[in-house]
């Protein structure tokens, strides 16, 4: 099991009025890579989340979090439910080694932000039985003016210019 | 001479946990068939003498013997251990009153220092007062039902999600260790619940909004005075309240600090991952313990 799903607690008494605080959600953080950076017809990118802690979340093409926008050629990494802390984004394409993208990337319970920039996060409880979105049912059109975060492989100079 | 029969106090002092083996002392004037021993009425030192109890005395299941020694002068000091608390020591040596053990002039230095009974840190020493005897009339050749009334204790939470907000009508199922009791319900309008705790219940497994967690009840250690300097409280608080995901080992390592700092950030805090007071004070008001 996971260590930071245990919880020490401490039991009241009827006349308490205390209550221990549990916070038991996270944000859905949305990292959106590029889709078919290297011309591979049958790509396997993987995009990874390293927290300061040590932790470590991987998510390739294929998991149920991760979707086509075939509208702006983007694949829409989601990590689900992550908590607060500083993590890295790294990439690895094909059989290639890992390549971080974005370090520095903070979650605090106002949500993710890299310098001081919002990252795209959703604050609603993230429920890891919830159905993969169907792809084909997406209309381009739809997501023009959806606001996704930024092109995490992107250089920081055309991040900002698109800013 | 002739042996004469042994002959016990007879005399109740509460109901043991079950499975403590009762001990009973010998009336005075009953001497033991075996090794001579002094009899009751010996003068005693002025000072009772006093014996640590941690894994020392042991008896039916790994529980401590019940020290039923009304009047033997013997104060029991007991090392408590991590996941103790006051109440579950007191029960465990057949109080059902915790505050008998916790209000014990003995025990003043701790009080003080643990002004949650639910919140003591490994190595504190509960000191262990002599049960007062309590003596019942009762016909004898009958059955007689005795009831103790013991303080019951709750686990009181309010969930909350990522930006602290309650979580109102959530389902939550808890279910305490052995399965035999469960609680489940929603939560109010604040987040809170209430979960009666069974007697002995050590943990329980929370199950909410499809995710589980594993409650170790009684396992939550002081933020001050501890050994550890307090840093396993406060991991353990930052890691309620889903800041730090590391181990609770007691180390200040860079995790502990990095969450501390964003947690301070978050209260409006100087961020320097530093556990001051005002920083130790925000932890307990947030965390409610």
């Amino acid at each position: 099991m996971d260590p930071a799903s245990t919880l020490h607690l401490a039991p009241s008494f009827r006349d308490d009025t205390r209550y221990t605080t549990l916070v038991v959600t996270g944000v859905d953080l949305e990292v959106p890579l590029e889709a078919d950076l290297d011309d591979d017809p049958l790509q396997d990118d993987e995009v990874a989340l390293d927290g300061a802690d040590g932790s470590r979340r991987i998510l390739k093409v294929g998991d149920p979090d991760v979707r086509l926008d075939p509208g702006r050629r983007l694949y829409l990494y989601r990590f689900r439910d992550v908590p607060k802390g500083i993590y890295t984004l790294s990439v690895r394409l094909s059989d290639r080694s890992w390549a971080p993208i974005l370090s520095g990337v903070l979650v605090t319970r106002e949500g993710a932000t890299h310098g001081g920039r919002p990252l795209s996060t959703s604050a609603a409880p993230a429920l890891p039985d919830e159905p993969p979105r169907e792809p084909a049912e997406v209309d381009p059109a739809d997501l023009l003016d959806e606001h996704s975060g930024d092109f995490v492989d992107q250089p920081a100079e055309l991040q900002q210019r698109r800013g | 001479m002739a042996r004469q029969p042994q002959v016990t106090s007879g005399r109740a002092i509460g109901t043991p946990a079950p499975g403590v083996r009762r001990i009973t002392r010998r009336a005075p004037g009953n001497p033991s068939p075996g090794p001579a021993r002094p009899p009751a009425s010996v003068t005693r030192p002025a000072r009772p003498p006093t014996r640590t109890r941690g894994e020392v005395a042991s008896g039916v299941g790994g529980l401590p013997a019940v020290a039923s020694l009304g009047g033997v002068g013997m104060t029991t000091r007991h090392v408590a251990k991590q996941g103790e608390t006051v109440p579950g020591i007191a029960a465990r040596f057949g109080f059902a009153d915790y505050r008998v053990v916790y209000d014990a002039p003995g025990n003043a230095a701790l009080k003080q220092r643990r002004p949650d009974p639910n919140v003591l840190a490994p190595g504190d020493v509960v000191e262990i007062p002599d049960a007062a005897p309590k003596e019942v009339a009762g016909r004898s050749g009958q059955a007689h039902l005795f009831r103790v009334d013991v303080r019951p204790q709750i686990l009181r939470l309010v969930l909350r999600d990522h930006a602290h907000a309650p979580l109102a009508g959530v389902s939550y199922l808890i279910s305490f260790e052995g399965g035999a009791d469960s609680s489940e319900g929603s939560t109010d309008a604040g987040g809170k619940l209430e979960a009666p705790l069974p007697l002995g219940a050590r943990s329980a497994t929370l199950e909410v909004l499809g995710r589980s967690y594993t409650l170790l009840v009684g396992h939550l250690d002081p933020l001050h005075d501890a050994p550890d300097g307090g840093v396993g409280g406060l991991q353990a608080r930052l890691r309620n309240l889903r800041y730090y995901s590391g181990p609770i080992d007691g180390i200040a390592g860079p995790a502990t600090r990095i969450a501390l700092g964003i947690f301070q950030h978050d209260h409006q805090l100087p961020a320097d991952g530093e556990p001051g007071d005002a920083t130790l004070r925000k932890v307990e008001e947030i965390h409610g313990s």
